[in-house]
């Protein structure tokens, strides 16, 4: 199964995927479908700063696919999770339904738009750009793991923060 | 997928340590995909969200496209479009008028580092020599007193390979935040660390590369050269210094000791603001690893005591014979490329005035006599955004009797011009670049004709030659022929076809810097004593400590005022002040202070609050970052804001040299913070 693979000890939050995700998919403002979000950007407490770089996970029960009145959403035997922007009829049911906002609505038409892991380029062999430019590594494509990326990761980042900082983490810290 | 891709190799032009190798895909004259080329090692394939988003700058609306000139007074902000015909013929007019009334260094022209590592640049020098002279800066705003310090003590400037670091046991990633300003070297220093080097970030801020660090130290801004000399100290107190290494390669190892003998731990400790356990836990990973990989960073160097600054740190590989060997050494710059020709300079004339730092534009700009400077002709540069001391120099433009700024966008310095020339971008032009952080030569290829009426410089200086009447024939029309020239000039075992593919790495390229262990210093030692830096520049010639203009203790009443260091580091979103019109980019980032906690509870803000920034030079108005980023007493404004956000930096910056190599002493900058209110 594949999905987006993440190390967060490799990356520098430097959003280059970001931005490389923005060029593929010719971004307007606000509608990146990929984004990095800050754990502890104050540094406070002397804690170090996280940085997770995430879009669709490309769940392994996709919330986005149960609630889709228009079956517009299809999760592929290889576990990409795409999205058919001709049967999505714009009701944004699976924009609520998605818990990481990894669903925009599109500015341009009345439909949804999501991370596709930029399927048709993947199928003729060639990796997401968002992947390709990373410097450390840290973003990969992985075909074997558990879960959702992003739990999987935050999940480490706090059990991270825990053993640096006895007494567990406060939620204010998490941007 | 798209039929008919044509890929395209080039390099980023930016004046950045990486130097991407590029490829542009197109298909017909479109611009498919802009990411980086494997072709390139040192980058490997790898672009920054710079780099990515070139594009969008090459489409802005904001773009410039025909030759504009001022309506009404200098800072009307007043523009109507002209000919090139009549640009050029105005140009002819005000220059004749004050090469007659003046003499032609009264004309000046200034090159920033915009398109950087070019050698196509250097055709405006076939226009300004055959006006038979002009004024230059000398200097730059960037490293000139690490780089003088380097030379001056290793004799040369190079380093090892990225991939060294990978072999590495300790990293000292000092001043330096490559997360924002070298994301390839992240991965290799990421990489050690996994394989069990420990990491020491040394700044004032807790900056976006040192999440990872075993150990942070946080000296009071300045002051690093002294927290250098305490570690050194302490490696000679605890046995980690390589005495065979410094018998044999190291001049003035007995004067330095006898001079750090003079300063006590206590006194280090005090004045750097750094705890002497740090010290103490940073000496026993030295002592445990042995020779360490030292990465310095250049704000660190951008001080008044710069240039000693950074002959106290790099003393520190010399001493522990950290120096010639896989995994350990000195990156700075990497200077082992050879250099590019031009082999098309017309004689040069005698009338050449030099003496102006370009650190110092904004006093020197009103202050130079015989002749004073009347006109100003600005390429590849933002002074207004990017000099220190803005204000100061505002009020010396507002005073030039003729400026022109050739750009691509409205900046704050084109506002002030009576004309602004539209010039062409990365990807519209042909040229020859080298870089800093690694040692390829790269070709960068037009891939699309430039909108508009936009001229690249080369070809502006070609027109304006014509229209005075010079021989600019010398010159071949065609851009191949004349990089075949440089290639040719420059020694370069390659050609131009071999470079459209891949970059070139000159034969004698040694991954090991210093491998054979000579220095060409005068001794042909590394030079702790180097009695040149005496004679040259007037400073010791030991590394000693010499407390920086604007601090606490070199001016306790300024400090009283003005309790705040102030720092201005580089964005993860720009290169100065360029990418400012990059939607992509900048609407991941916006402009703010980040200031320690206490610093802010004893002010009243708190996170988000606007804050107004101040002494005795001007004002800026930013919003507030509060946490422990920075140290406390110090606030950081990430640099390269345009006027328009309010947060220019250099509004607040002093236009002071640094001690040696006529750099930008940026950050010695005391300020005062207080709440917006209402």
């Amino acid at each position: 199964m594949k999905s987006f693979g993440f190390d967060h000890t490799m990356c520098i939050g430097c959003e280059a995927c970001v931005v490389a995700c923005k060029q593929v998919n010719r971004a307007e403002k606000g509608q990146g479908l990929r984004q990095v979000r800050t754990v502890n950007d104050q540094r406070l407490d002397g804690l170090p700063t996280y940085y997770l770089s995430f879009s669709c996970n490309h769940c392994k029960e996709p919330k986005c696919v149960e609630v889709c009145p228009k079956k517009a959403m299809i999760k592929r035997e290889d576990g990409i999770v795409v999205l058919d922007q001709g049967l999505c009829d714009g009701c944004r049911e699976c924009l609520g339904a998605c818990p990481y906002e990894a669903i925009k609505a599109n500015a341009l038409v009345d439909k949804v738009i999501k991370c596709n892991m930029c399927v048709d380029n993947l199928d003729e062999g060639e990796i997401p750009l968002c992947v390709q430019t990373c410097p450390t590594g840290a973003l990969t494509i992985c075909e074997s793991l558990e879960g959702n990326i992003s739990e999987s990761i935050l999940s480490e980042i706090f059990r991270d923060i825990s053993r640096r900082k006895s007494g567990g983490c406060n939620d204010e810290t998490v941007k | 997928m798209e039929k008919n891709i044509r890929i395209v190799n080039t390099v980023c032009p930016r004046n950045c340590y990486s130097g991407c190798g590029m490829e542009v895909h197109m298909s017909g004259d479109q611009i498919l995909k802009v990411k980086g080329s494997e072709a390139n090692k040192a980058t490997r394939g790898k672009v920054c969200l710079k780099g990515l988003s070139y594009h969008q700058l090459l489409d802005s609306k904001e773009r410039l496209l025909y030759p504009l000139k001022k309506v009404g007074p200098r800072d009307s902000g007043q523009f109507e479009i002209i000919s090139w015909m009549q640009a050029l013929m105005i140009i002819k007019e005000k220059f004749q008028k004050l090469i007659d009334d003046y003499g032609p260094k009264s004309l000046m022209y200034y090159q920033g580092s915009g398109n950087h590592g070019s050698v196509m640049q250097e055709y405006a020098y076939g226009f300004w020599y055959q006006l038979g002279g002009f004024t230059t800066v000398r200097g730059n705003l960037c490293d000139p007193a690490g780089v003088t310090a380097i030379k001056y003590t290793y004799g040369e400037m190079k380093q090892n390979s990225m991939t060294s670091i990978e072999s590495s046991k300790l990293i000292l990633l000092w001043g330096k935040n490559p997360s924002f300003t070298n994301v390839h070297s992240m991965y290799h220093i990421l990489k050690a660390k996994k394989s069990g080097a420990k990491l020491v970030v040394i700044d004032p801020r807790l900056n976006e590369s040192s999440q990872q660090s075993d150990l942070h130290l946080q000296p009071r801004s300045g002051t690093d050269g002294l927290l250098a000399m305490g570690i050194a100290k302490l490696m000679i107190q605890n046995g980690s210094i390589d005495h065979n290494f410094i018998e044999n390669q190291v001049k003035g190892f007995p004067e330095y000791l006898t001079y750090l003998d003079t300063l006590s731990m206590a006194d280090i400790c005090r004045i750097t603001e750094v705890t002497l356990d740090k010290i103490e836990i940073l000496a026993a990973y030295i002592k445990d690893a042995g020779p360490f990989t030292l990465i310095l960073g250049k704000g660190l160097q951008r001080y008044s005591n710069g240039g000693q600054t950074t002959r106290a740190i790099i003393a520190l590989p010399a001493l522990c014979g950290a120096i010639g060997k896989d995994g350990c050494g000195l990156y700075f710059n990497d200077g082992q490329r050879p250099s590019q020709q031009w082999p098309y300079y017309p004689p040069k004339p005698e009338g050449i005035r030099d003496n102006i730092n370009m650190g110092r534009l904004s006093t020197d700009l009103g202050e130079v006599t015989d002749p004073p400077i009347k006109a100003l002709w600005v390429q590849g540069g933002n002074p207004m955004t990017s000099n220190p001391n803005r204000n100061k120099l505002k009020d010396n433009l507002m005073n030039l009797d003729f400026m022109v700024v050739a750009e691509q966008f409205m900046t704050d310095t084109a506002q002030l011009a009576d004309l602004v020339l539209p010039v062409a971008m990365f990807l519209e032009e042909n040229d020859l670049i080298r870089s800093y952080g690694h040692s390829y030569i790269q070709l960068k290829q037009k891939v699309v004709e430039s909108p508009g009426e936009c001229l690249t410089d080369k070809d502006i200086f070609h027109h304006l030659g014509m229209a005075f009447g010079m021989n600019m024939d010398y010159l071949p029309e065609d851009d191949e022929e004349i990089l075949k020239e440089v290639i040719k000039l420059s020694g370069y075992h390659t050609s131009l076809e071999t470079l459209k593919e891949e970059p070139y790495l000159f034969e004698a390229y040694d991954p090991i810097a210093y491998k054979n262990l000579t220095f060409e210093t005068k001794s042909g030692k590394i030079e702790l004593l180097c009695q040149g830096l005496e004679e040259d520049w007037g400073i010791t010639s030991i590394p000693t400590y010499v407390e920086p203009y604007e601090s606490k203790f070199s001016d306790p009443e300024l400090f009283e005022q003005y309790p705040l260091q102030f720092m201005s580091c580089h964005a993860k979103g720009k290169i100065n002040s360029q990418f400012s019109q990059t939607k992509w980019v900048d609407e991941l980032t916006e402009p703010l202070v980040q200031l320690h906690k206490k610093d802010a509870e004893n002010r009243q803000i708190r996170e988000g609050d606007a804050v107004r920034i101040y002494n005795n030079r001007g004002e800026i108005i930013v919003k507030a970052q509060v946490g422990e980023v920075v140290k406390q007493g110090n606030v950081n404004v990430f640099e390269g804001e345009y006027d328009r956000t309010g947060a220019s930096v250099n509004v607040l910056t002093e236009d002071r040299p640094t001690d040696i190599g006529y750099g930008a002493a940026f950050h010695n900058c005391l300020v005062q913070i207080e709440k917006v209110l209402g």
